[in-house]
């Protein structure tokens, strides 16, 4: 077997042993067929479409800003989306999972925009863009807390907790709607490959390539901005999947996204169906918001990469 | 707390003036709905509170932290905080009351009756399981997210009066959150949704969210009950008629 090809077995193994831990976890010891199917299918299915669409919006928008430091949750489009989801909901539109989508995706399309207006003007590689990004997710989880306080105060908790990432709300119907859109998007940006490999060597280097820069960014962010109201709309924010997942597998098959879009969704969906596990059992009989458990594995490796380059001698 | 206001006010009797301050939410008597409201439970106004110049500030020690009423203490006011997480501090609520009102012979005589009543329902409901075993409840107060009552809430005390058993007795909180599939391994016999403050539509959807789930033996028995009356969330002396009402939704059969 080709290295490539190996790597492609384990990864999709490992996610076939998530689904079964995930399947395999939980209070009831002797859990029967119609519990699986009601209860813990439901949210494998869900964690897995949502890690493997955070994941993917991730690589994405490191291409698109050319910055290895971006992912939806930290640059603030989660929030944006989170915000359009709230404003949906406050008017009437009506179920968490299809329907919020739109509302969604219209704030997270908002924010992208705005993102990449500063990207354009600001040097490369600059943190601008990045305390842009932080700003824009205060600004928008602010919205969201003034939404709610003006807004009827029935469901508000639920709303909490769906913004912290949230897997157990998950119906059977729903995650297979999200789990098979995210596929599709994903395939979508993962057809862009070429183009984005070419946005890093940068915008003449792409001319010459004959790839039009303008249109493959203007996909490219509208393709990462309905991934990333997929998965919010679904399961509320989870942050650093986005970033890790990426980082990780560049590491590993280097930044030819023909491969590291396939192996960071897999890669994705593994680490969120785990990372499902462990908010159920860590606190029983309570249950961690997944998007705690994230950003608790997530916020130190962030701060890892970041802190990395001041700390040690510069690579190469 | 809508509670205090109605102990207050049964303490005050015909002298319903003597109230001048209100939490939000605060219902009954009809009178209480007219006083000045001062925020709700999370948020009170202190500047209310200072302008209304009361000689006596009642305050619950259920859900507030200590630190709104050492706030009030600060500000030169004469608080006093009574805690009604169980039957017990209830009545010990009634006389404190009493005592702080100038009417302590009131005070212990709610306290007094409370009681007998209490035992009366107790009495009651032990002839009407003999032979049989105890029930196992969840009271479920809101499903997005799940809460429940559990055992350092009153509500505690009120399923084990009247010869009923909390699943959620062993968890050391008032209101906790626990998981849907630690309430579904729990398997209660009855579930009882608290309905009050949740719009009728909505207590449907919580009633078919349960019925997902065959398996668990409220679903089987058809023993999902629905309570409205808001009784049962006053402790107070109203609490015995919500007594009343838990045993006939949990002890009726269809």
């Amino acid at each position: 077997m080709k290295p490539i090809k190996r790597i492609y077995f384990y990864f999709i193994l490992t996610w076939a042993i998530a689904l079964i831990l995930n399947l395999k976890t939980g209070p009831i010891s002797d859990a029967d067929l119609q519990l699986l199917l009601a209860l813990r299918l439901p949210r494998a299915l869900l964690a897995s479409a949502v890690g493997m669409g955070l994941a993917v919006a991730g690589a994405a928008l490191q291409a698109l800003f050319t910055n290895p430091l971006c992912e939806p949750y930290t640059l603030g489009i989660s929030s944006g989306s989170a915000l359009g989801a709230v404003i949906g909901l406050s008017w009437g539109v009506e179920g968490i999972f299809v329907g919020l989508a739109g509302p969604a995706f219209l704030g997270a399309s908002v924010f992208s925009s705005i993102l990449f207006f500063i990207a354009h003007r600001a040097r490369q590689g600059s943190s601008t863009l990045l305390l842009s990004g932080v700003m824009l997710g205060f600004l928008g989880s602010s919205l969201v807390a003034v939404w709610m306080a003006l807004s009827d105060p029935n469901g508000i908790q639920g709303i909490l907790y769906w913004l912290l990432g949230d897997l157990s709300r998950a119906r059977l119907q729903g995650s297979l709607i999200t789990l098979i859109t995210t596929l599709v998007l994903s395939f979508f940006i993962w057809r862009h490959s070429r183009a984005m490999d070419a946005l890093l060597i940068g915008e003449e280097g792409a001319l010459s390539l004959g790839i039009s820069v303008v249109t493959i960014r203007q996909r490219t962010i509208i393709l990462t901005s309905l991934l990333v109201a997929v998965c919010v709309s679904s399961a509320g924010m989870i942050g650093f999947v986005g970033l890790v997942i990426p980082h990780f597998i560049r590491k590993l098959v280097g930044s030819l996204h023909i491969r590291l879009i396939p192996l960071a969704a897999l890669l994705g969906a593994t680490t969120l169906t785990l990372a499902d596990c462990l908010s159920r059992i860590i606190a029983r009989p309570y249950e961690l918001p997944v998007g705690v458990i994230t950003a608790l594995l997530g916020a130190p490796i962030y701060l890892w990469i970041l802190l990395r380059g001041i700390l040690l001698p510069k690579e190469k | 707390m809508p509670a205090l206001g109605e102990l207050a006010a049964e303490i005050a009797g015909s002298e319903l003036n003597r109230i001048v301050g209100v939490s939000e939410f605060t219902d009954f008597p009809n009178e209480l709905k007219k006083v000045k409201k001062i925020g709700s439970y999370r948020k009170i106004s202190f500047e209310e509170i200072v302008a209304l110049k009361p000689d006596l500030i009642l305050a619950s020690l259920d859900g507030n932290g200590q630190d709104p009423i050492q706030h009030l203490k600060e500000l030169g006011m004469n608080v006093v905080a009574v805690a009604t997480d169980s039957f017990v501090r209830i009545q010990e609520s009634m006389r404190i009351v009493g005592s702080a009102m100038g009417n302590p012979k009131k005070g212990e005589y709610l306290a007094q009756q409370f009681a007998k009543n209490l035992s009366q329902i107790q009495e009651r409901t032990k002839k009407g399981i003999e032979g049989h075993a105890r029930k196992k409840v969840l009271i479920e107060l809101s499903h997005h997210p799940l809460i429940v009552a559990g055992r350092q809430s009153f509500l505690d005390d009120a399923l084990e009066a009247i010869g009923t058993e909390n699943v959620y007795h062993d968890l050391q909180a008032a209101y906790p959150r626990p998981s849907l599939e630690d309430v579904i391994s729990s398997n209660p016999d009855v579930i009882v949704i608290f309905g009050m403050s949740i719009p009728p539509q909505l207590v449907q959807e919580m009633i078919e969210e349960w019925n997902r789930f065959p398996s668990l033996k409220a679903v089987q028995t058809h023993q999902i009950r629905v309570i409205r009356d808001d009784s049962l969330v006053r402790p107070t002396s109203r609490l015995i008629h919500g007594l009343e009402l838990l045993e006939k939704a949990i002890y009726e059969t269809h």
